[in-house]
């Protein structure tokens, strides 16, 4: 039944969100990380989105059948930007001139990110309650 | 010709047609952060009136056997196009979720207007079967 694909696509979208959310709330953990697995400290995390399509679909034709398959997460890449430096001699990971690197986190940019994935999550459940709505409706046919 | 009736096949292609609308604002809305995704748009109005045989009819062929040729498509096919428009927005995404709510709400009622509409017609078939008695 294809409502019930519709609704995949739309879990799909939750759960992409809630993974950015995931990554998020550990970027923000380790906002004061300064030694990580690779050498240097924690490096800020970030999804990278991609949108599904169904390649059978334009196999055949690219007309009629539906061909999106809603989202998923492709890659958790690593920022590139550059470690912050802050003065702090007393810090165990101090170099000899007193800077400490910490991790390329800005804690606004974080938030404004963790908003829009909270609000794209409720998007998509908005989506999903209406795609029920719609099959429970269909439900009714013959009924009357 | 009962089975074969005009109006239910009607509301049949627009209830295929809402729910493929609804696919569409399903993907979009799961793309909504998805950088450089356009979405996804499904515009099946006209296709239907022409499966319909709407804006030909006069110019319909006449067929009396499956072998003729007919300018009516037999099948009704709800078009999926992507909307390449650039949107407002910096990464390239040009799905509105306000545009893509009201849509999805219109559909909602769009859909139930025709799921009403075919019951009310199943009904009519039902009084017509049971001879007019309730």
């Amino acid at each position: 039944m294809s409502l019930l694909t519709t609704m995949d696509m739309s879990a799909s979208g939750l759960t992409s969100e809630r993974l950015r959310m995931e990554i998020i709330a550990e970027n923000i953990a380790n906002i004061d990380t300064t030694r990580s697995g690779n050498s240097g400290p924690y490096r800020r995390k970030m999804v990278v989105f991609h949108e599904v399509l169904d390649k059978e679909v334009y196999r055949i034709n690219n007309k009629g059948l539906f061909p999106g398959r809603g989202v998923k997460v492709t890659r958790i890449i690593e920022d590139d930007a550059l470690p912050l430096v802050a003065y702090d001699p007393e810090h165990p990971d101090a170099n000899e001139e007193g800077l400490v690197m910490k991790p390329n986190i800005n804690l606004a940019d974080e938030m404004v990110d963790l908003i829009t994935a909270s609000r794209s999550y409720s998007a998509n459940v908005t989506v999903l309650n209406t795609t029920k709505a719609v099959a429970i409706k269909a439900l009714t046919i013959g009924r009357g | 010709m009962i089975t074969n009736n005009r109006t239910i096949n009607a509301l049949e292609m627009s209830l295929e047609g809402a729910v493929t609308r609804q696919k569409a604002a399903a993907h979009n809305m799961s793309n909504i952060n998805t950088p450089g995704f356009k979405r996804l748009q499904v515009n099946f109005e006209e296709e239907l009136k022409n499966a319909l045989g709407g804006y030909n009819r006069k110019l319909r062929l006449k067929t009396t056997s499956d072998k003729h040729i007919s300018n009516i498509p037999d099948k009704f096919v709800p078009p999926v196009t992507r909307d390449y428009s650039l949107g407002l927005r910096a990464d390239g995404n040009n799905v509105d979720i306000d545009k893509e709510m009201v849509m999805m709400a219109q559909n909602n009622i769009y859909f139930d207007t025709a799921v009403s509409q075919l019951n009310k017609r199943i009904e009519m078939l039902k009084y017509i079967e049971s001879d007019g008695r309730r």
